[in-house]
């Protein structure tokens, strides 16, 4: 009978955790001069190391973020597994290299203010820092 | 295990270097690759050195299972051509727009060495090889096409002495008939598409030659995943067809007995060298235990049918069949 409960609550908490990241925005925001609106096919582009012409350069969270979890799912559409096994083909077969990685929001954000043209997501809720223009929304 | 160095010269200038190292007995350590990588602008990259050659989708990464789902890539597609590097120069273009992004690979370059081939080694010459490939991303789809021609010589020793006999007896076609000096053209075409829950894949080649032996190969194999994280499911079948040419037919029979021996043993061997139809149906997990350790079983059944052909190519009767079950099981580690 405990195993059942537990089955239930934990069923009851993956019900949660896929509906809370299922409402999450995402919004990508980006060290730039002037205003620019990216598709949802770029920014995924962007975040598999495809180039782009306007030369922005993308930096992520580390795996296991919820964050990344919510854009993985929302904009680039892979799960982590097979984004990981993608960075796998494409690094050694020397096409292209994984973005910069960072464990925490603070020191994201932080070298996104210091390097022109980097890109990052961040939460809807959390403040625009000053210095980033918002270059696509996920809802 | 692969271990792989990446120096930096300048900001658009490096040099890496990949090896190789092999338990098995079948097939040595290596230094696998050796190139200058040169990026001059955000979308358009050089390599030049020994380095791999894009032929099919994962060609590039075959000795990373990391990056697929199989613990071996689909043996009707990965399994037809010799070698895997090349020694020149690959030039790749990427663009992209609102609605897609792409790329343009081309390369040339040439290749000596010693290749394994049913476990036995050769000595491979390859001339003026060259291709270009065509890759596209439209949101959750990605497409492939390619194209590749060589100019390729292998020793086969062991018929040599045999080969060498037919030319001295003026049956020099005959001797051109065992012998693999040759031009091969491949294409290639795949379509994948992906999502969170499901992927699908499926990749076509064709590869057409002057040796009498392989004519022309048709291969394929469509795989179909469910992603369950941190378990991906996945079912794959595949198939390969070869067409010989028709086999010349210099020897005139009933005049010596000699001659008629000759051109009995040419029979068994050119029967010897042609290429089996496969069938293949795998069933496979995969387990992503950490973001870079993975666990894979494939459970894989395999069926051959080996035709004997008559003078003109045509093949004689049924085949004989031979069914295998392979059941692998593999870790991928990638640090």
């Amino acid at each position: 009978m405990k195993t059942i409960i537990r089955l239930f609550y934990f069923i009851m908490f993956a019900l949660w955790a896929h509906s809370a990241s299922a409402q999450t925005t995402v919004l990508v925001v980006a060290n730039i001069d002037s205003e620019m609106q990216l598709t949802k096919q770029q920014v995924r582009n962007l975040f598999l190391g495809g180039s782009l012409p306007e030369n922005l350069r993308a930096v992520e969270l580390s795996p296991k973020n919820d964050l990344r979890v919510v854009f993985n799912t929302k904009v680039v559409g892979l799960t982590e597994a097979r984004i990981q096994s993608y960075w796998a083909q494409m690094r050694f077969s020397g096409r292209k290299k994984p973005p910069k990685q960072f464990d925490d929001k603070v020191l994201l954000i932080e070298y996104v203010l210091e390097n022109e043209g980097s890109v990052c997501y961040l939460p809807s809720d959390h403040p625009i820092p000053e210095g980033l223009k918002v270059i696509f929304t996920a809802e | 295990m692969g271990l792989r160095a990446d120096a930096t010269l300048t900001d658009k200038l490096h040099v890496i270097a990949q090896a190789v190292l092999r338990a098995s007995d079948d097939r040595d350590s290596e230094l696998q690759w050796l190139y200058l990588d040169y990026r001059p602008t955000n979308g358009l990259s050089f390599k030049l050195g020994r380095q791999r050659i894009p032929l099919f989708q994962f060609s590039e990464a075959i000795d990373v299972g990391f990056a697929y789902p199989w613990i071996s890539l689909p043996l009707v597609v990965y399994d037809s051509f010799l070698f895997t590097d090349y020694d020149g120069l690959l030039g790749t273009y990427e663009f992209s727009t609102h609605s897609f992004s792409g790329a343009i690979d081309a390369y040339y370059g040439e290749f000596n060495g010693e290749v394994n081939f049913t476990n036995r080694d050769f000595d491979i010459e390859v001339r003026d090889l060259a291709g270009i490939t065509g890759s596209a991303y439209v949101g959750q789809f990605n497409f492939r096409a390619s194209y590749h021609r060589a100019a390729a010589s292998v020793g086969l020793d062991d018929l040599q002495p045999f080969a060498q006999t037919l030319r001295q007896l003026g049956f020099a076609n005959s001797a051109k008939s065992i012998e693999i000096n040759d031009t091969a053209i491949i294409r290639q075409l795949s379509a994948g598409w992906e999502n969170v829950d499901y992927f699908a894949r499926i990749e076509f080649s064709q590869l057409n030659s002057s040796a009498f032996f392989i004519e022309r190969t048709n291969s394929y194999y469509i795989s179909v995943g469910y992603n369950f994280y941190p378990f991906v499911a996945h079912a794959t079948l595949g198939k390969s067809k070869s067409k010989n040419a028709t086999a010349p037919n210099e020897i005139p029979l009933g005049i010596d007995p000699q001659l008629d021996f000759l051109a009995q043993q040419l029979d068994v061997v050119q029967g010897s060298i042609s290429l089996p139809d496969l069938e293949t149906t795998s069933l496979g997990l995969r387990y992503d235990f950490r973001t870079n350790i993975a666990f894979k079983v494939d459970l894989t059944f395999t069926r051959e049918e080996q035709f004997t052909f008559s003078q003109n190519g045509e093949r004689l009767g049924a085949g004989t069949f031979s069914n295998a079950e392979l059941l692998q099981v593999g870790m991928e580690w990638v640090f």
